[in-house]
């Protein structure tokens, strides 16, 4: 009895243990598909315009060339415009989580009616697409003098509606109004009490916040490509533009660029992959 | 203690005020004489031919700097709509006679000065198509530079194993060539196409590819009537004939499919024996595919043209040396250094192009034509997107449809719906012919 008890044990984590390997391979089958398009970015980044031609594809370059990336370094400030995406992204980041920590908590916390016609609106925004209010809006940086400069990319990235909604969300779902009260009734001024209880407490969604906002200005297009006219002052996204000839695409050196543009963003990940593994289960967005 | 060699408080500020002063001279004289133009352009490749007559221009214009920013050609339309209107779009400006027609109507490029005007009234130095592109109601307001013009690409080799030793004189050629290229598998199924047809992918392509082979036969998707205004009116013989020709290669024949690789790439890999395209395809088809044997031959009949001029914009000393810089692009020398280098077509006639022919003799088809060879070019009115985008749609629904092959009845009806909704888009914007 007693071993037919073990047996069917035995049989039970035979079967788990198959179950959970075949799990795994269909996982590790799907992650490598996944990482495949990433691998031939990089593998094209090495290939003559010869093997680029070549079909079926290959993963390992026959003729391995560091011409493309020799060319995109020397033909275009490829440095430079990595440089201004960097810039463009943090300092969007810092503004849209001062913005969205301060708006977010006095939407969640002060009692006005107002502020509720307020949180409408603010929410209202965030369905109007970006393309809808751009044109408007290139004509307000003209008119403050800021085109091809990074002030005029940053005017249409201070503001996340997005961002002010999920941090009044977690304001009044982590921190309970008692905190507060008591905090004002310890003589606590305003200001101390943003700074010292609620952006501490709020640490975790800003983070996730902050990956989301960076991300989005790091991969923006359309808004630098028409503020940013001269040359100097493109973001990464509008300088891999220039690598598509009037019928063709340099998939060499489009490559060869893009693989150099992901260090910096992959290193952000590694970074901050906490942060966005949480900003993606608490929002439900990749981006 | 002040040292006796150390100045005075007073002696320092006054120092200091010549000093501002003397700089602010030196950098209001560095303004004056320093000049900048920036040229907008929608093909990232014409950088380096831009940059070589601003480069040629230098002992003529020691303190003019000419920036260039060139853009995919998307991207460069979206950022001209928006410059143009603000005030803020660059002294020169590239651009296709189809687009440029919306600015020139709402007056946001510059009248041509006498002297460029006589220069491109002079048929010496363009063809009346030419003017045209850069002229709006008789005035001239741009300066013609260049275009995209399509020809046939054949592979040598399939050729040869075929039997064929010429490339095809007219459009029933094409069809009995494509037969005999086509390559098979044991199943009978095409490996290599004989022709390689535009079936599918982007709209607008689909569309005028198949106006360059109804071309052939004679007949046009729209045609101009002398008030200016437009008329679609294919449905007829020539019409028949070319969608029939897609339809039988596609589905009788098989020398096609639509799943087949196409255009270019297909190429340049051996997977087509023959296809129609620009001349962009000649330096493409060096850098990938350099051991290809092919060669090129003009198409029966004439040519799509896509002709592209230089247009101005602002005022003044700016605008003066914007349209130096055009003048300057137009000279021969730096017209057979851009067909050289960069692969486009100058528009410029008269041009000796023997030495560059020489070393690349596919180059020949696109610049050595018979007198009779016809071009015709996209319509500068505002629905032309629309009418090629939706033309693309019927036509890719009809390449799909084998019932229609051996129909003729069935061929016509597509062409009328094509035609109705054509006529029906001109009408909507009161463009249309009666």
């Amino acid at each position: 009895m007693t071993r037919n008890v073990s047996q069917s044990g035995k049989s039970r984590k035979m079967r788990r243990m198959i179950v959970d390997r075949g799990i795994d391979v269909v996982l590790m089958t799907f992650s490598l598909l996944m990482l495949l398009p990433l691998v031939f970015l990089v593998s094209n980044g090495f290939k003559t315009p010869q093997e680029m031609l070549a079909w079926p594809p290959t993963i390992i370059p026959a003729n391995p060339t560091v011409d493309n990336f020799a060319a995109v370094l020397q033909d275009t400030p490829l440095l430079r415009w990595i440089l201004n995406s960097i810039l463009f992204a943090v300092l969007s980041t810092l503004a849209i989580l001062a913005t969205s920590s301060i708006a977010g908590y006095i939407l969640a916390k002060f009692r006005y009616r107002s502020l509720n016609v307020v949180f409408a609106l603010i929410l209202a925004t965030a369905i109007v697409p970006f393309e809808v209010y751009m044109i408007p809006l290139y004509f307000q940086a003209q008119s403050l003098g800021i085109l091809n400069s990074l002030w005029g990319l940053l005017l249409g990235y201070l503001v996340m509606s997005f961002g002010i909604f999920l941090i009044r969300q977690n304001v009044i779902h982590s921190i309970p109004d008692e905190l507060i009260e008591a905090a004002r009734i310890d003589g606590a001024g305003e200001l101390w009490i943003f700074f010292r209880i609620v952006l501490p407490l709020l640490r975790g969604a800003l983070g996730a916040l902050g990956v989301l906002a960076f991300f989005q200005a790091w991969t923006a297009f359309a808004w630098p490509m028409i503020v940013a006219t001269n040359r100097e002052a493109y973001t990464i996204e509008v300088g891999l533009a220039l690598f598509q000839t009037g019928f063709t695409v340099d998939l060499g050196r489009l490559s060869a660029a893009s693989a150099l543009v992901l260090i910096p963003s992959i290193t952000l990940f590694v970074i901050l992959r906490r942060n966005f593994v949480q900003g993606v289960a608490s929002t439900g967005l990749k981006e | 203690m002040n040292s006796v060699f150390e100045p005075s408080r007073g002696a320092r500020l006054k120092t200091l005020r010549v000093a501002l002063l003397g700089g602010a001279a030196l950098a209001m004289a560095g303004a004056a004489s320093a000049q900048e133009i920036r040229v907008w352009s929608g093909y990232p490749e014409l950088a380096p031919f831009y940059e070589h007559v601003a480069e040629g221009m230098k002992a003529e214009y020691p303190d003019l700097s000419v920036r260039v920013e060139a853009i995919a050609l998307r991207e460069h339309e979206k950022r001209l709509a928006l410059g143009l209107t603000s005030g803020e779009a660059a002294e020169v400006i590239e651009l296709g006679t189809s687009t440029a027609t919306r600015y020139l109507e709402n007056e946001l490029f510059n009248v041509a000065p006498d002297d460029v005007a006589a220069f491109v009234q002079d048929p010496a130095n363009f063809n009346d198509f030419f003017r045209d592109s850069a002229s709006y109601e008789g005035t001239v307001y741009g300066l013609p530079l260049f275009r995209g013009q399509s020809a046939l690409y054949y592979n040598t080799e399939m050729f040869e194993a075929a039997g064929l030793t010429e490339p095809p004189a007219d459009m029933a050629d094409y069809t009995s060539y494509a037969e005999q290229l086509t390559q098979r598998d044991a199943a009978g199924a095409p490996t290599v196409s004989g022709w390689s047809l535009r079936l599918s992918g982007g709209g607008q392509g689909i569309a005028e590819k198949f106006w360059i082979n109804m071309f052939q036969y004679g007949e046009n998707l729209v045609e101009q009537n002398e008030a200016g205004l437009w008329r679609a009116d294919f449905a007829n013989e020539q019409g028949r004939a070319a969608l029939k020709q897609y339809l039988e290669n596609v589905h009788t024949l098989k020398t096609v499919t639509v799943e087949m690789p196409a255009d270019a790439e297909a190429f340049e890999r051996e997977q087509t024996a023959m296809f129609i395209r620009e001349s962009w395809v000649i330096g493409d088809i060096a850098a990938k595919a350099p051991d290809l044997s092919y060669a090129t031959a003009t198409l029966p009949r004439g040519s799509i043209v896509a002709p592209v001029s230089l247009w101005i914009s602002g005022e003044g000393e700016k605008a003066d040396a914007a349209w130096a810089f055009a003048q300057a692009a137009n000279d021969p020398e730096n017209l057979l250094w851009l067909l050289d280098n960069v692969g486009w077509l100058p528009n410029r006639s008269g041009l000796d192009y023997s030495a560059i022919l020489e070393a690349k003799p596919a180059l020949a088809a696109f610049v050595d034509y018979p007198d009779t060879y016809e071009f015709f070019s996209l319509p500068n009115i505002g629905p032309v997107e629309e009418i090629l985008t939706r033309t693309a749609a019927r036509l890719t629904e009809a390449f799909a449809n084998p019932a229609l092959a051996a129909d003729d009845a069935a061929i016509d009806a597509v062409l009328v719906g094509m035609q109705d909704e054509i006529n029906g888009l001109l009408q909507r914007e009161g463009l249309l012919a009666e």
